[in-house]
């Protein structure tokens, strides 16, 4: 019945068992936040055990706090804000078929943000490991705690930038797409469950840089 | 009742069941390998979990074996602990937790909406295969000499002692749990998104709103879990002390992380029960459903209030006191809502014109099951005779009668109930109705004597025992073999039916719900027409529909209490 | 319906107007972090300065969320399951320490 009105560009982000654009699109993102809830829980046994653990052991995690990077940890942040910044203009622009091409390269922009994301990670990992700040009988620190602060370090970025890979390759790969086919860019509903994740992954970044790099600063 | 139906009027006798509807699709491997059709998807699982439920069986057959004497004499300790540990895994995450959403729900969520499929029919299949590929790690588990952790795989034994495939039997319950919070989300939306015209929120069959609850349930509890299992790999694999007192590390806190997920698992388990029987008891005894905005909230209740009780398995851990005071509280609290739909179902059968088929007879068995499990929940909660019973064969018998007793038997009285749906034939009633009795009493006869013999101190977990106990596992043991003739037999008398079996009509129980205005089995796309929905649900004696003699005084009954209300 | 939604030619913001309020937003979410970053060698007392960093990080999630993830366009039900990560988050703090607040 509304067939006749479906336009091309509809067509190719339809999927079965949908028959119209605008509620696949509704139903896709209800589906991307209800994971998202999901992601928050995961990173929630990680957040829980820091507090506790940060609870029991406030001076250790205090001095270990004192060894991470700050400047590391302070660009990346400002990267990742500035990512996200440029990944929240795609679903904007998208929309509009004259604005496609600028959405694709907020896509890159972004891509290409996250990746210097986690090359400057790698730098840290690198001077981390000449530090011996990987729990172990080297361990660098002697207090109770400290390497459980490192522990939950190591954890929590490493299982972040996971999510952060995943998320270059969802950037990515919808830039490719989109160049393909620009028409079902302006209509599929994987701009917008794309930008979404990346937002997640900003969101936790944030709390993972107040509770990792932020202690001990400062005497 | 089902005189009127027996005739199959819509199909001539010479084409097979397997031509018709969804199933006439394709016979090909490829053709069920790459669907996305709901109902397909939902025979793949049923095949899936259907093989983990006969090697968790074996497993424990075996354990049963061992346990007819008190001297450990048939398998040695060691294996004794892989194959309970084995049972474990594979029961709660191969076969109870995906049981219902991910075979009847499958099947049955679109159906009963008025929908084509699910909202997202390829993250569908998806989850199957995340299911296979958790199911084939713990094949490797079982090929590479098994794990002896218990399924709950508490640290430090899990983390730094265990010399068993620890980490290969964790990424299976991983891979498995993004399985079913894929199947969750899928279903959250399509109950948001695809319900039929006129078909509001509160017209819902039970059974839908169990599976969306069921789905919120999931994908707040498993990522959990799955962070509690990673964290537990990393200090195995790296070393890291997240849970190692030597690092400062506490093993409770992996504890606390795993009943946060493994606590409403158990109601992962038992609300799609809970909502199969809200379908079942209604239709076979006629009634509509009591209290029906009640049970709504009740399963609402359950889900919420479920994720607050999860300490009460650890009082005898380290535990503060004053947590123990507080998780008691809360999971005494949780049994009022359970309670709530104990007394609906029941005050549904109250005047209702009640005929025993065997879908009717799993659902009393679980009625029945559910509230001795639940009951003795309630001592368990309780902080004096937890600290007594801990680690006993009382928890494996209350467990066991909640999960087992509770989940399986709805899920037989599912199976049997829309199987003519599934299939378009009919099972043969009188080996079923045996089937379902024999299950009962078996199940009684397997697990009642471990009630008592757990209250007088046999502990779980141990293969040999001082030979006062040996009474209670002889009979335990002999019941387990009842227990599992009564599970083989559908698997025959089932089997027979698709070949054999009376065709049934679209609609052989005369029920109410939108899955059964379609067709037996349902065509691929559902419905040839869309139905619309402008009646509240278990209308099971509309308007304009006489009855009379003691029917029609039982209808004028309920409708002044009605108006009461 | 859809074609009421349908997007005209001349409807199209100029990109300019896309990335005005973003940009805005970036920038309080940068002073935020540069804020937060000082903050952490004030010579005050320690749970003073977390207190003030967790307030910051609050902040900033929520205005990535209601901003850059376009929150404040949606209707309840996306809303409800943002918040239900958010509460059982708060849940899962609530209880466990219920247990690691007083065991010592």
């Amino acid at each position: 019945m509304t067939a006749a009105r479906i336009t091309p560009a509809e067509k190719a982000a339809l999927r079965e068992p949908w028959e119209d654009i605008a509620r696949q699109r509704q139903a896709v993102e209800l589906g991307m936040w209800a994971f998202l809830a999901s992601e928050l829980l995961f990173f929630s046994g990680l957040f829980a055990g820091y507090t506790i653990y940060r609870s029991i052991y406030p001076q250790a995690f205090w001095e270990a706090g004192a060894e991470t990077s700050l400047w590391f940890g302070g660009a990346n942040t400002a990267i990742l804000l500035i990512s996200s910044a440029v990944v929240a203009l795609v679903p904007r622009a998208a929309r509009w078929p004259g604005l496609g091409r600028f959405a694709r390269a907020m896509l890159w922009i972004g891509a290409l943000l996250g990746v210097a994301f986690l090359v400057l990670k790698g730098f840290e990992y690198r001077e981390d490991f000449h530090e011996h700040l990987w729990p172990g009988p080297d361990f660098k620190l002697h207090a109770e705690g400290a390497e459980l602060f490192f522990s939950f370090y190591w954890c929590l970025t490493a299982i972040h930038a996971v999510h952060l890979v995943v998320g270059i390759c969802l950037l990515a790969r919808l830039a490719v797409a989109g160049a393909r086919d620009p028409g079902w860019f302006t209509e599929t509903p994987a701009v917008q469950a794309t930008a979404l994740y990346w937002g997640l992954v900003d969101i936790i970044w944030t709390v993972v840089f107040v509770i990792i790099y932020l202690p001990g600063r400062g005497g | 009742m089902s005189d009127a139906v027996l005739d199959d009027t819509s199909l001539p006798h010479d084409v097979s069941t397997f031509d018709k509807g969804y199933l006439g699709d394709g016979h090909t491997l490829r053709s069920w390998l790459l669907t996305t059709d709901h109902k397909r998807i939902a025979i793949l699982y049923a095949l899936t979990l259907t093989i983990f439920f006969f090697i968790g069986g074996v497993a424990i057959a075996l354990v049963r074996i061992e346990l007819v004497t008190p001297a450990q004499d048939f398998v040695t300790a060691d294996e004794y602990n892989r194959l309970f540990t084995l049972h474990g895994i594979i029961m709660v995450w191969f076969f109870l937790v995906p049981s219902i959403p991910a075979t009847f729900g499958n099947f049955l969520l679109p159906l009963m909406i008025g929908a084509r499929d699910l909202a997202f029919p390829r993250l569908n299949l998806f989850s199957w295969y995340l299911t296979v590929i958790g199911g084939a790690f713990t094949v490797y588990v079982l090929l590479a000499g098994g794990v002896d952790t218990g399924w709950t795989f508490y640290t430090p034994y899990s983390s730094i002692y265990s010399n068993s495939h620890v980490i290969a039997a964790a990424i299976a319950v991983f891979v498995a749990g993004f399985g079913t919070i894929a199947t969750g989300i899928n279903f959250i939306v399509t109950t948001h998104t695809m319900r039929a015209p006129g078909l509001t929120w509160f017209r819902l069959p039970l059974f839908v709103w169990a599976m969306y609850t069921v789905s919120v349930v999931i994908i707040l509890a498993t990522p959990v879990l799955a962070m509690a299992l990673t964290l537990m790999m990393a200090e195995r694999f790296f070393g890291v002390p997240i849970f190692n007192p030597q690092g400062g590390g506490d093993p409770i806190l992996f504890q606390h992380l795993f009943w946060f997920y493994s606590h409403p698992a158990v109601y992962i388990m038992i609300l799609p029960a809970m909502g199969v029987v809200s379908e079942v008891i209604p239709c076979f005894a006629r009634r509509r459903l009591f209290g029906y905005d009640f049970m709504v909230y009740a399963l609402v209740a359950i889900s919420v209030v479920g994720f607050f009780v999860w300490g009460h398995h650890m009082f005898v851990s380290g535990e503060s006191p004053y947590a123990n005071l507080v998780f008691s509280f809360l999971s005494f609290v949780v049994a009022v809502p359970s309670a709530i739909k104990v007394f609906n179902w029941t005050a549904t059968l109250y005047r209702g014109q009640i005929t025993y088929e065997a879908p009717m007879l799993y659902a009393f068995g679980f009625v029945g099951l559910f509230t001795m499990g639940g009951l003795t929940g309630l001592f368990l909660a309780s902080i004096p005779i937890d600290v007594q019973a801990t680690d006993t064969y009382f928890v494996i018998a209350h467990f066991h009668y909640v999960m087992v007793g509770g989940t399986v038997s709805a899920f037989f009285a599912a199976l049997h109930f829309w199987w003519s749906k599934i299939t378009g034939r009919m099972y043969p009633e009188t080996w079923a109705r045996f089937a379902a009795v024999l299950m009962y009493f078996g199940f009684n006869f397997t697990f009642f004597p471990q009630f008592i013999m757990g209250w007088a101190g046999m502990p779980r977990r141990y293969g040999s025992y001082p030979p006062e106990f040996q009474i209670y596992h002889v009979l335990s043991s002999a019941g387990a073999v009842v227990l599992a003739a009564a599970y083989l037999m559908p698997l025959g008398y089932l089997t027979w039916s698709l070949r054999w079996g009376r065709r049934a009509g679209d609609n052989p129980w005369g029920a109410t719900g939108l899955e059964w205005q379609t067709s037996s089995p349902p065509p691929t796309h559902n419905f040839d027409k869309l139905p619309t929905v402008e009646r509240a649900p278990y209308d099971y004696h509309p308007e304009g529909y006489v009855e009379t003699g003691e029917a029609a005084r039982t209808i004028e009954a309920s409708q002044k209490g009605g108006e009461q209300e | 319906m859809s074609a009421a939604g349908r997007r005209r030619h001349d409807d199209m913001p100029t990109v300019r107007e896309i990335v005005r309020r973003p940009a805005w937003v970036l920038l309080v979410l940068l002073v935020a972090l540069g804020l937060n970053i000082g903050a952490a060698f004030l010579p005050i007392a320690p749970f003073l300065k977390t207190a003030f960093h967790l307030i910051v990080a609050a902040g900033t999630v929520a205005l990535i969320a209601f901003i850059f993830m376009e929150m404040e366009k949606k209707g309840p039900t996306i809303r409800l399951f943002a918040a239900a990560g958010f509460i059982w988050i708060a849940i899962l703090f609530l209880l466990i320490f219920s247990d690691y607040g007083i065991r010592r």
